[in-house]
């Protein structure tokens, strides 16, 4: 009976306690409320950057994320004010909530650190939730600091074209030896969920942002054997100047985004758009994306980074095994450079190896070395092979086998780009251009142009592969009297590069590289047989481009298919023949380029077209150059000069 | 009306048969003794599919289910991040072509790095991972678990490893 009347009191007291903690916690929401809108909290950049509320390009402002669950109120896309709201008022009421993983504070732990932060002088008593997962994730990155990562492209590799950006949580040094392990670090990666293979659809949803991206923390490694092996492409490091607060913070905000979709925009809000997003997000001091233009690309994310913002501390190269294996067999004299052609050619001619008794007499040091560049060479030249346990793969395993036995320590590689080969010291991407044309039909004709990007091989020969082209949406417009009949001045569309590439690498006896062209677009068609049109084109090319140190020579087949539908008659036709080109750099500033080319034609009267181009380029500096052009057509000269702006 | 059903139908097909060339892909990747025991990330080929274009665009990694943040437990991962006791394996199953290039000069970074996880001395087991080069890189066929299996028998027999 006593026993009865002391528990009846207990769970009274109990009750008592528990309502009395739960007034005391809708006292404190109260006032954090209050305090959020006396602030006007809302209005805070880093709120604003924490919901990705941002002015898009078509004058909306509202948050990029598209999922439901990212937002507590149900106008919170649009409404930073009501989403503060909401979210304050759902962290004091996470114990209802009974999987700790679904609690408010669990999951927008970058939101409430943002909240404590700002009422830290108001002893609020903060309902704080255990989050394992959360917890679990943040420790197992273990972040310190932050490199923003670019890795470059290899043109045989084509759509490399663009680069791609993300950023790598530096773990703290090892407890062990006090090493830091750049391997074992994360990644932090935004990317299309593409569902396509079609490049034609792929490269048309990139564009009008219809694929999802997703943001994904990958294990560095997995991220160094992707691009530096399997698609020989360089990785650029940069450290950047991040306190450990905004590390943490950096953590917490892509665990937010984690189960977010946002829609990926392939030249606007992009891979490295998102990037900077985030480290804006994660650190209010940082500004970088207000200095880039409307659309951002990669290459160009490296150079304001360096060139326009602090926040660069340091970086690092990391070579793809394409340029691990040129190192290496630059490091060979005449006599161990031939043993290692015997080498890669017997990889192709036979299921097995037979060294050379010059081999066999050779010092262990020089066997080494030849052995190490071999290694690099199956590699590179047989990359997917050796993924794949190909055959290659199986002769590699005895080369390695051969080598454990040789107890030489490999040589250390350590490759240090030159200035022209650094990223972020590149031109801008963007070209405006005027000029001016005189042809031998004695027209004068005013020039246009504006390039998109990025990069031709007459351009300030910095920052990019100097093997290669790309164009991406350039367009020439000449302004003059037609050629026909009144002398009205009109306006014409010269040319129309949707797409346009070259990748001129060089061929050896070891690497047979080819060289190869590509080109969509509209052109405007000069000829004999009917007067200048617009007419659609693709042109595509392919051959051998030999390299003699600032020289190299291509020498390939180029075929065209033409088509117009203002034609009579041949609105489709097509044309054949090679193609010679010869490119000088005189220096990084002043390049050269000489072509010659025949054609024979499927259509018209006159079948065989000449041509005929000298151009050179002079740069005076990264953003301004003087590009002139000679070009013989036969029946048609012309000479024009250009002044190009880099913006 | 006609034309739009020849439409509809044709696009079925392709769509069909594209999912039939995905699931491919998946077979042959999982059909290279990835077994249960590994954590099946497969190959990190230059395109997935030997589509260049699509995988050199994308940035993408084969298997898309894998790394992503709070998508719960893997096999391997618990929201992209490893499990206790599956960083060795996910190592070495992505790393084995390095890792054979290390072991086989006796060091490299890659091998420093499964050191490091592994809690051992990177010189020690540098030198003994060369000597043993064919019983861990040869005899195992490079299956990620038998070379697992093969190295922590090679480092525990000459006490590199522990704190």
């Amino acid at each position: 009976m006593k026993l009865f009347g002391f528990s009846v009191f207990l769970s009274a007291v109990f009750v008592f306690q528990t309502s009395a903690q739960a007034l005391a916690a809708e006292a404190d929401l109260n006032r954090v409320l209050k305090f959020a809108e006396d602030q006007q909290l809302h209005k805070d950049r880093q709120w604003r950057k924490l919901l990705h509320f941002e002015t898009d390009f078509f004058r909306t402002t509202e948050s990029q994320v598209d999922s439901a669950k990212f937002f507590f109120a149900p106008n919170g896309k649009q409404n930073p004010q009501a989403e503060l709201q909401a979210t304050i008022k759902a962290f004091f009421h996470d114990d209802e909530i009974q999987d700790s993983y679904e609690k408010a504070q669990c999951r927008f732990p970058a939101r409430y650190r943002w909240l404590k932060k700002h009422l830290v002088s108001q002893n609020i008593k903060w309902p704080e939730a255990q989050c394992e997962r959360y917890l679990a994730f943040a420790k197992g990155l273990k972040g310190q600091s932050v490199s923003l990562v670019f890795s470059s492209y290899y043109l045989n590799n084509p759509s490399s074209a663009f680069g791609h950006t993300f950023l790598r949580v530096n773990k703290a040094p090892s407890e062990r030896d006090g090493k830091r392990y750049e391997l074992l670090d994360y990644g932090l990666n935004y990317a299309a969920e593409a569902d396509t293979n079609n490049a034609f659809l792929y490269g048309f949803k990139g564009l009008f942002g219809m694929f999802q991206g997703k943001f994904k923390a990958i294990p560095y490694y997995f991220k160094v054997r992707e691009y530096n092996n399997a698609e020989s492409r360089d990785l650029w490091e940069y450290q950047l100047r991040l306190k450990p607060e905004a590390v943490d913070m950096l953590v917490a905000h892509v665990w937010e985004l984690g189960p977010g979709q946002i829609d990926y925009w392939y030249v606007t809000e992009n891979c490295s758009y998102h990037m900077l997003s985030i480290l804006e997000a994660a650190d209010p001091s940082v500004d970088i994306l207000s200095k880039l233009d409307q659309y951002v690309i990669p290459a160009d994310t490296v150079r304001v980074l360096w060139n326009k913002t602090d926040l660069v501390e340091s970086y690092v190269y990391r070579p793809s095994i394409r340029q691990v294996f040129f190192q290496r067999e630059a490091l060979l004299s005449p006599e161990e450079s031939k043993e290692l052609k015997i080498l890669a050619k017997q990889i192709k001619i036979q299921d097995g190896f037979t060294y050379s008794e010059n081999f066999n007499k050779m010092s262990a040091a020089s066997q080494a070395k030849i052995l190490d560049a071999f290694i690099d060479f199956i590699d590179y030249r047989y990359s997917k092979e050796v993924q794949e346990a190909g055959r290659e793969f199986q002769l590699k395993m005895q080369v390695l086998e051969k080598r454990s036995g040789i107890s030489e320590e490999p040589v250390k590689i350590s490759i240090d780009p030159a200035p022209e080969e650094r990223p972020h010291l590149a031109h801008p991407s963007g070209r405006w251009g005027v000029g001016y044309r005189h042809t031998t039909s004695d027209k004068d004709l005013a020039l246009l142009s504006h390039r998109f990007a990025l990069h031709d091989r007459l351009d300030p020969a910095i920052g990019y592969p100097r093997y290669s082209l790309i164009s991406f949406f350039d367009l020439d417009f000449s302004y003059g009297s037609p050629f026909s009949g009144n002398n009205e001045k009109e306006l014409q569309l010269e040319n129309f590069a949707a797409f346009e590439l070259i990748s001129a690498s060089a061929w050896s006896t070891l690497i047979p590289d080819h060289s190869w062209r590509f080109k969509l677009g509209v052109e405007r068609t000069y000829n004999e047989n009917f007067s200048p049109t617009q007419e659609a084109i693709l042109r595509m090319g392919g051959g051998w481009t030999f390299l003699f140190g600032k020289l190299d020579v291509s020498a390939q087949v180029l075929g065209e298919a033409h088509y117009d539908g203002a034609h009579s008659e041949n609105k489709m036709w097509v044309g054949a023949g090679p193609f010679l080109e010869a490119h000088y750099q005189w220096t990084p500033y002043l390049l050269s380029q000489a072509s010659v080319q025949y054609r024979r034609d499927s259509a018209w009267d006159i079948k065989d077209y000449f041509k005929s181009t000298v151009e050179t380029q002079y740069s005076f500096t990264k953003t301004w150059g003087l590009r002139g052009v000679y070009r013989n057509q036969r029946f048609l000269e012309e000479y024009s000069i250009q002044l190009f702006n880099y913006y | 009306m006609k034309f739009a059903k020849y439409v509809v139908i044709a696009m079925l097909v392709s769509g069909a048969a594209h999912a039939a060339g995905k699931k491919g892909l998946l077979s042959e990747l999982s059909g290279q003794g990835y077994g249960s025991a590994g954590c099946g990330f497969g190959s990190i080929v230059m395109g997935q599919d030997g589509n260049q274009v699509l995988a050199a665009t994308t940035n993408g990694t084969s298997g898309s289910q894998t790394f992503g943040i709070s998508t719960g437990t893997l096999n391997c991962q618990q929201d992209a991040v490893f499990k206790s006791g599956k960083e060795v394996p996910a190592f070495i199953e992505v790393n084995k072509v390095a890792l054979a290039n290390d072991a086989a000069r006796g060091q490299g970074e890659t091998l420093a790095g499964l050191a490091n996880l592994m809690n051992c001395d990177a010189k020690v087991m540098g030198s003994s991972l060369k000597k043993n080069y064919n019983k861990i890189f040869v005899e195992t066929n490079m299956q990620p678990a038998a070379i697992e299996a093969n190295i922590h028998q090679v480092v525990a027999s000459n006490g590199a490893c522990g704190a």
